[in-house]
């Protein structure tokens, strides 16, 4: 491509090469002036568009402020109906076991105790279902209370045990608790006891008759109590779901049968982080699970870190 | 057509000859001069400018419009350095043109309408760059290619497969070889 050759520069008088640079000046500042209205233009209307963007952002704010009172004021109306419903039930139906306890004696022949007990269960079942209701509803508002006191290992099994022996028998289990560890440590006794007893519960619900082992393993930092059941076990995939619903059962048709609301797992996770620990759900999906509780136990100011020399072992049969 | 054309134009013609040139040029074709980077000019201007420097010089108006396009690369590559700067080469830096550089543009000056490119690889290495504009310039466009080359230090070939002075043309730019300096032309 062929670059032209640059004309010779022409002479020029004084007057004209003046004239020539006064032009030249003017269109420079023209051109400059132009383009500071241009610059102004354009940063008026940015500043137009901004104004208009921040009103836009507030109302939209001051809409989701509003949207968010509503919802706040909706769940927290929610959770004191609950609430209230929860504890208006616990009254009458305390009434009824009440009266059924001492309805018992009066009972001639063994129709009638059988449709005792069935009353008695139903209705302990119901009050069950209200407490774990209450229990949902102070975990969501955040009222949940823990109180943690020192107490001696043997006598939570033992609890567990008195609680247990009858109910595991009549369905066919053969359950052991054991004790490994510490004599004493400090937990919260009624919720640690309340979460043994629905695991327990849970496996004599859905594992099939058999072994099934509580195991409680005390150090100077944590408390550990595991259930360990003998099949079927649950699909891995299922465990987090388990854990994680308020309201969830294993999606097993007698399983389904034998129990109705799953209020079960997610609660006893959640309570079980309220108090400061864990709860682990491990299967295999065939030869059994294992639910295990982990809390910091540091034991009690009192108490003489006496080790067991032995496992404490006993069996209910 | 945007300021910066105009602007850049002039740094050809500046370049080339001097600022008298350029004042004699603006005169002559009857048109203000007075050209900031920010403004939108009447397409027409442009046209006068160039009928008059044909008029000027004798050089035949494709030809000029091509070194015009040549030596007003450098002026837009200096206003946009990473632009540029980022970019591996003729071909690559071409490639840009449509995906980052004129969408650039098109955030500082919404109201432009740069002409739209089209890309292909051709088997012997030459990339195929087919132009669209309304404004007829794949001639300017190809004078930008050859600025562009010299920026990156290489030598080009443009073949002009079809419809030059059309709203579509289409090039195969090669490349022949890295040159040893860059080629200003000054």
């Amino acid at each position: 491509m062929p670059v032209p050759e640059k004309p010779p520069q022409r002479e020029a008088s004084p007057d004209v090469v003046i004239e020539r640079l006064e032009r030249r000046l003017q269109r420079e500042r023209d051109a400059r002036r132009q383009a500071e209205e241009i610059s102004e233009r354009g940063m008026r209307d940015l500043w137009l568009a901004n104004q208009d963007l921040d009103a836009r952002v507030e109302e939209r704010t001051k809409d989701l402020a509003e949207t968010l009172e509503q919802l706040r004021v909706a769940s927290s109306a929610r959770d004191r109906f609950l609430a209230t419903l929860s504890h208006e039930m616990r009254t009458p139906l305390n009434g009824i076991l009440g009266m059924l306890e001492i309805l018992g004696p009066h009972l001639v022949g063994d129709q009638g105790n059988r449709y005792l007990d069935v009353a008695v269960e139903s209705a302990e079942r119901l009050l069950h279902l209200v407490s774990r209701l209450l229990d949902l509803v102070a975990l969501d508002s955040g009222s949940f209370t823990t109180n943690r006191s020192v107490v001696t290992v043997a006598s939570v099994a033992d609890d567990i045990r008195d609680r247990w022996q009858t109910e595991a028998l009549r369905s066919g289990h053969l359950l052991t608790v054991w004790t490994h560890g510490l004599a004493d440590c400090a937990i919260d006794e009624p919720r640690v006891l309340q979460i043994a007893n629905e695991l327990i519960d849970n496996a004599l619900t859905h594992a099939s008759p058999g072994a099934l082992r509580v195991e409680i393993d005390v150090d100077e930092l944590r408390f550990e109590l595991s259930v360990i059941d003998s099949g079927p076990g649950i699909s891995p995939e299922l465990i987090p779901e388990l854990l994680t619903a308020d309201f969830s059962m294993v999606d097993d048709s007698s399983a389904r049968a034998a129990q109705g609301l799953g209020l079960g797992l997610g609660i006893c996770r959640r309570i079980a982080e309220a108090i400061g620990g864990t709860l682990e759900l491990t299967s295999d999906g065939s030869t059994g699970s294992v639910a295990r509780l982990e809390m910091p136990a540091p034991d009690g100011e009192h108490t003489q870190p006496e080790r067991t020399t032995d496992m404490s072992q006993r069996t209910v049969s | 057509m945007k300021g910066v054309i105009f602007n850049a134009v002039e740094e050809a013609v500046v370049t080339l000859y001097s600022e008298d040139v350029w004042d004699d040029l603006l005169d002559a074709a009857g048109v203000s001069g007075r050209y900031t980077s920010l403004g939108n000019y009447d397409d027409a201007e442009l046209i006068a400018l160039v009928e008059t420097a044909v008029q000027m010089t004798g050089i035949d108006a494709t030809e000029l419009v091509k070194i015009l396009g040549r030596h007003s690369f450098p002026h837009l590559a200096s206003r946009y350095p990473d632009l540029v700067e980022d970019s591996d080469g003729t071909h690559d830096f071409l490639r840009r043109v449509n995906d980052i550089i004129h969408p650039e543009v098109l955030k500082l000056h919404p109201d432009a309408t740069p002409p739209q490119f089209e890309f292909e690889n051709l088997d012997d290495g030459a990339l195929r760059i087919t132009y669209h504009s309304a404004r007829k310039l794949g001639v300017l466009a190809q004078g930008l290619m050859y600025g562009a080359a010299d920026r990156f230090a290489e030598e080009i070939e443009i073949d002009v497969v079809s419809g030059i002075g059309e709203e579509t043309t289409v090039f195969d730019v090669r490349i022949l070889a890295a040159e040893a300096t860059v080629d200003t032309a000054a």
